[in-house]
């Protein structure tokens, strides 16, 4: 890669909304103090799937969703908690404070990059009762792309917009495609991320046909056990997460505050099954591989990995088997740990959020453990960071995220130097 | 910069499955457009589409692969094979992670006639009972129902039948998804991040649920005359036809495609994209259209100093706003050369295939640099004052020499794309 024309990239804002909690303190805070988010389900009735409980948004303030009638009718669960979690990040950045453009685009150079799907969750009993499309707005409610458009058409942004659709990897490519539209001069700021519902009749059918969630319905909480002899699937949830990625010039002329640089981004395909991993990781080895080469970092240099670990057991296996591969003798060495344990499977959401963790954990020099972890797996006997945060300084993350159909993606943050850091409070 | 160059062309469209029966058609101004009859699950009677013809999906598919896949998701990989066989690249003998994929996708599907009988199993005169449904209907449900629908299903397919491994996107952008993927595939190309890459859309509207959206919307034509429904530009627009399709294509390095010998079909010079910036309401605007081919030619510039297109393939949604505002849009970007420069819109005859609109335009736009004309649009009769330019109205092609076309794309959300592409290499 000709790394010398790329410009470099840092983030400047974060928010999200998770099931551990729905702002940027209190979702750490249950993730240092290893607190489950999973419980019985209760915004619809699930007592008789074959799974009962997920990993619920509950305490989402209605206060801070928008108010507007035309947003509320084009924007679905999911997406409303995109658009909290992306006026969070906008907020905390503030990098619209100050006009850059003109009256028709006061923001020309910023774009979105989002990774959604077009889901409808109340599919089955609006299908039961033959009102699937009432409203002249649903081609847009129930189109992928709308959240980007509605987004930028509110805040004035003119940029390139990007949505994917990869399942479980889209919130990380939409990461990375938001980063490359920087780091080659398409855009000077991003706003990029994820978001998903997944708790809903449909879904829960879908997966559990799939054999893909757990069913520990005696204890929910203990259900998501990434790396775990005893993992028996993963734990549908829902949420959003979003950054505002800036070109470093940009942030630093505004002394914005950085939370540290996107350094790199990879994605590859298995090539192998729709929903199995191999079982030697090889593509989620590539993939590690390829971002730490695209970052310019050697694996040594890793200080955190934030596993895909979605408490299955393939991908846990497998991803095990590529950090191993990618690593080396430092697999040994380098903490991993699956956030999953406690907020489950927040799906297109779930590598935003995983990325803001990664930066969170380089700010405060704190792990996030891997919790229910309590019988080790042969195949997996890596530190998980089982169970209890840990002190230890971090000075490169790397956040993975794997998905139905092959798909991998990377992306590696790193700190930023010194003077990057001159505008932090 | 690697130049970027297309040696595959892979379609499926209402004129059949060859370059030469969509080119065929076109320059013949012929309408696609017809009575269509049936629609799997949908009981309202007869609409004017834009249907495929002529496909047969077993020609490409399994029997069994073809049950875990939507309908229109076989047109997309019946495309990227046909590419990949008219370039006459072995694939598999490529390092497999220098191989990418980029599909603009229409994003989930949930094909309703496969949960109709879990539906019907847990309703009763009290209505739908969702407890019922989880003891009754969810066996009913076919057990791999979820990958049918899967949004990167075509990306799966695509890395299954030609190893692809390397970076990938599915791109579910509606309108722009086509235009954007072969964008985001060019650049990833030139940036050198892989080598060759299978890029295209795919799409169908003429599906129960996006037949049953738009008709609460008012995009669609009221018209019932088949051939004249759709009139890009003309003043009694009314509307799109819902039409459907998929084109693809191999794309590689110019260095790689002279080395083997290839024949080339066209140079991608440049990619732009972009939002709607502060519109009032979401939808294709003036700005975003503008801003995406000057960004586009902008892009090309760094590869060919002296960009001037000879002509423009037009979105011509065909609905009021939308075909006012790429006038204006492409005057703002043009200037005064925007007179001079011709706008054929093929939805005229094709109708609008979402997704796969882009890269069908895409294909049409090499065809006609290489056959040294311009295909028309259709049905333009009556001026309308807001859109003055030349769109080569007409019912057969005209004599054009073209060594660089721009595509410019739109989607319902307010995103825009435009690609540019060259004859000469």
């Amino acid at each position: 890669m000709t790394q010398a024309a790329r410009r470099r990239v840092v983030v400047t804002g974060i928010g999200v909304v998770t099931p551990l909690g729905s702002t940027i303190e209190s979702m750490w805070e249950d993730l240092v103090a290893g607190r489950s988010g999973v419980d019985y389900i209760r915004r619809i009735d699930a007592s008789t799937f074959p799974t009962t409980f997920g990993a619920e948004v509950r305490d989402l303030d209605e206060g801070r969703l928008p108010s507007q009638q035309d947003l509320l009718e084009i924007l679905d669960r999911k997406n409303l908690f995109g658009w909290v979690a992306a006026a969070d990040a906008l907020r905390d950045s503030g990098i619209l404070n100050g006009n850059g453009g003109t009256d028709a685009a006061p923001h020309e150079n910023i774009g979105v990059a989002l990774g959604t799907e077009s889901r409808r969750q109340d599919f089955l009993p609006k299908l039961a009762d033959g009102t699937l499309y009432a409203n002249r707005h649903d081609h847009l409610r129930f189109s992928p792309f709308v959240m980007g458009g509605t987004l930028a058409a509110h805040y004035g942004l003119g940029g390139p917009q990007v949505t994917v659709s990869t399942a479980c990897t889209s919130g990380t490519q939409a990461l990375g495609v938001g980063f490359q539209k920087i780091a080659w001069g398409e855009a000077d700021a991003m706003v990029a991320g994820g978001c998903d519902s997944l708790i809903d009749p449909l879904m829960l059918t879908g997966f559990s046909l799939l054999g893909a969630l757990s069913k520990r319905n005696d204890e929910p909480s203990r259900a998501s056990r990434p790396f775990d002899l005893h993992r028996d699937g993963f734990v549908l949830g829902e949420g959003a997460g979003m950054l505002v990625l800036e070109e470093y010039e940009h942030a630093i002329a505004r002394n914005a505050r950085v939370y540290g640089e996107v350094a790199g981004y990879a994605s590859t395909s298995n090539a192998f099954r729709i929903t199995d991993s191999p079982a030697d990781g090889q593509g989620a080895y590539l993939s590690m591989k390829n971002a730490l080469s695209d970052a310019g970092i050697a694996p040594e240099e890793v200080g955190y990995i934030n596993a895909h670990g979605t408490s299955t057991h393939q991908n846990d296996r497998s991803e095990t088997a590529a950090i191993k591969r990618c690593f080396g003798e430092h697999a040994r060495h380098v903490p991993i740990s699956s956030t999953k344990s406690m907020m489950g499977h927040l799906v297109n959401g779930g590598g935003a959020v995983e990325l803001i963790i990664c930066l969170l954990t380089m700010n405060h020099g704190v792990l996030t453990p891997t919790i229910n972890y309590e019988t080790p797996d042969p195949e997996c006997d890596l530190d998980y960071v089982p169970n209890i945060a840990r002190r230890q300084d971090v000075n490169v993350a790397l956040s993975n995220s794997f998905g139905f159909g092959g798909i991998n993606a990377t992306v590696v943050v790193k700190q930023t130097d010194r003077a990057a850091h001159a505008g932090r409070s | 910069m690697r130049r970027v160059v297309i040696t595959g062309i892979g379609l499926v469209t209402p004129y059949g499955s060859t370059p030469e029966a969509f080119w065929a058609g076109i320059a013949n101004g012929r309408s696609a457009g017809q009575l269509v009859t049936h629609i799997e699950g949908l009981n309202n009677g007869a609409l004017v589409g834009a249907p495929v013809t002529g496909f047969s999906p077993r020609d490409y598919v399994d029997a069994k692969s073809l049950r875990l896949m939507a309908p229109a998701v076989a047109f997309g990989v019946a495309a990227a094979q046909l590419a990949a066989a008219d370039s006459g690249l072995n694939l598999e003998s490529l390092d497999p992670v220098r191989v990418g994929a980029f599909v603009g996708s229409r994003g989930h599907s949930s094909d309703r006639e496969d949960l109709l009988p879990a539906v019907r199993q847990a309703s009763n005169g009290d209505g739908f009972s969702l407890r019922t449904f989880g003891v009754e209907g969810l066996p009913l449900v076919h057990p791999m129902w979820l990958l049918k629908g899967l949004a990167n299903n075509v990306l799966y397919f695509i890395s299954l039948k030609f190893n692809t491994q390397g970076m990938n996107n599915n791109v579910s952008m509606g309108g722009v998804a086509g235009t954007m993927a072969i964008g985001e595939a060019f650049h990833t190309i030139q940036r050198g991040y892989v080598d060759v890459a299978l890029a295209g859309g795919y799409d169908s509207a003429l599906d129960v649920d996006r037949v049953e959206m738009f008709q609460s919307s008012s995009l669609v034509t009221k018209s019932t005359d088949p051939v004249h429904a759709s009139r890009p530009f003309d003043r009694r627009r009314d509307g799109f036809v819902p039409g459907e399709g998929a084109a693809f294509f191999l794309m590689e390095t110019l260095e790689s495609a002279t080395k083997r010998g290839a024949t080339v079909y066209g140079e991608v010079l440049g990619y732009g994209a972009a939002g709607p910036g502060a519109a009032v309401a979401n939808g294709p605007g003036e700005w975003g259209f503008a801003r995406a081919l000057t960004t586009a030619l902008r892009d090309a510039k760094s590869s060919q100093p002296d960009v001037q297109p000879d002509a423009i393939f037009s979105h011509g949604l065909a609905t009021e706003s939308a075909d006012s505002a790429e006038t204006r849009g492409l005057k703002m970007a043009l200037g005064r050369q925007a007179l001079d420069t011709p706008a054929p819109a093929l939805k005229s005859m094709l109708g609008n295939s979402f997704a796969a609109s882009g890269a069908i335009e895409a294909a049409a736009a090499l065809l006609a640099m290489k056959a040294r004309a311009l295909p028309p649009t259709i049905n333009l009769e009556q001026r309308d004052d807001e859109c003055d330019l030349d769109y080569v109205g007409g019912q057969s092609a005209r004599e054009a020499e073209l060594s660089i076309v721009a595509l410019s794309n739109a989607n319902l959300a307010g995103a825009h794309a435009a690609i540019v592409l060259g004859r000469d290499v």
